[in-house]
């Protein structure tokens, strides 16, 4: 996921809740770190660790969130700290960089069962937790469905008049989505629901 | 159950799709886009009401942290969860809740007057306060100054809080039997 995916056969078969855990510690780790020296040379060491994964191109990641950091470096530098500037903006990339590491080489189906196992407490404690899991796979399914149906609204329209349609189209683009839902539910509960196990 | 599962699935799409389309996600100076998923915020809070529209916008966040690219201009998996703008996905449930209860008790206004108050307040007020808490956290700056930094997206989002209580308006017309 995230376009760009990690095949570096080593980093793959590691456990994802293990690649979360050392995530989770660094991130943590990082924050007590100050000195810009010390954080420059563990994004050196990462960025050696994306080459070793041929993995260079989640650089681009960091593009969204450059205008953020680049903002907060100026924003410490006109205060006359550049070197807060530079700490923060070391850090934040690290963690970006390493974060997007553990999801661009971890399997969706792996991320799935970790995040069934952190619902686990509420299993015992006698809620249900497959609604959780059937609206993760309904959403996913969802997302490319509604781009599809905005599409067609839109040929139908033009198929109609030469106007350019666009905001006319949202409201009944929503209410056949909530049709379409609806209907989903409906099959839902003719197979069974949530009812059986 | 198995209706509110499929509407919270729809909207938490639909947020999704929101970051999809290309020609609502605008790319800003420097490649921040002014996204059209707040947009998706403030429906889900209008339509779903208050809690079932948080349980869309954290079935969101939580495929986008299983590692989908879904966040507008692409962004997805654990990254968005460190970088500066963590603030405004934490707030986003959040601003659901207080949108669909200001919105509840707002109603007597009239749809359209109660539905941009109550995205004013809880999708740009609170939200506003989490996104900034968030980027004075992360970045180290004061809160003054990243109130300065994400003033720009002000403008953006009381057009979408107009947008927003018009469509919610357009849809109850329609649906007038859309419980909450």
């Amino acid at each position: 996921m995230v376009g760009v995916s990690v095949q570096a056969r080593w980093l793959r078969r590691l456990p994802a809740g293990l690649k979360l855990l050392a995530l989770a510690a660094i991130s943590i780790g990082l924050f007590f770190i100050g000195d810009p020296a010390i954080l420059a040379a563990i994004l050196a060491a990462v960025l050696v660790l994306l080459a070793g994964v041929g993995a260079l191109g989640l650089l681009r990641t960091l593009r969204p969130i450059g205008f953020m950091l680049l903002l907060a470096f100026l924003a410490h530098g006109l205060l006359g700290d550049w070197m807060l500037g530079l700490t923060v903006c070391l850090r934040i990339g690290t963690l970006v960089l390493l974060a997007t590491l553990v999801s661009a080489s971890t399997a969706l189906s792996e991320m799935l069962a970790v995040l069934d196992r952190l619902l686990a407490p509420l299993r015992w404690a006698g809620v249900p937790t497959r609604p959780v899991g059937v609206a993760i796979a309904m959403t996913l399914r969802f997302a490319p469905m509604l781009a599809q149906r905005w599409r067609l609204l839109g040929e139908a329209w033009q198929a109609r008049s030469p106007r350019r349609p666009l905001w006319r189209l949202v409201v009944p683009f929503l209410l056949s989505a909530l049709d379409d839902a609806d209907h989903a539910a409906e099959a839902l509960v003719a197979r069974g629901g949530f009812d059986r196990r | 159950m198995e209706t509110t599962v499929a509407r919270v699935a729809l909207f938490a799409a639909l947020i999704a799709a929101l970051g999809l389309i290309p020609q609502i996600t605008i790319p800003f100076a420097g490649g921040v886009p002014i996204t059209a998923q707040t947009l998706g915020v403030m429906l889900a809070g209008l339509i779903l009401g208050p809690w079932r529209g948080a349980l869309a916008i954290l079935v969101f966040i939580a495929v986008v942290a299983l590692g989908a690219p879904l966040l507008a201009g692409g962004r997805g998996g654990l990254g968005v969860f460190v970088g500066p703008t963590v603030g405004f996905l934490v707030g986003w449930p959040v601003a659901a809740i207080v949108i669909g209860l200001l919105y509840r008790v707002l109603l007597g206004m009239g749809p359209l007057l109660a539905g941009i108050l109550a995205c004013a307040v809880g999708g740009i007020v609170v939200l506003y306060a989490f996104g900034i808490a968030g980027l004075a956290i992360v970045t180290e700056m004061g809160l003054l100054k990243a109130l300065t930094v994400v003033l720009i997206f002000i403008p953006g989002d009381i057009l979408k809080a107009a947008i927003a209580a018009f469509i919610n308006r357009e849809v109850r017309r329609a649906r007038p039997g859309l419980a909450d």
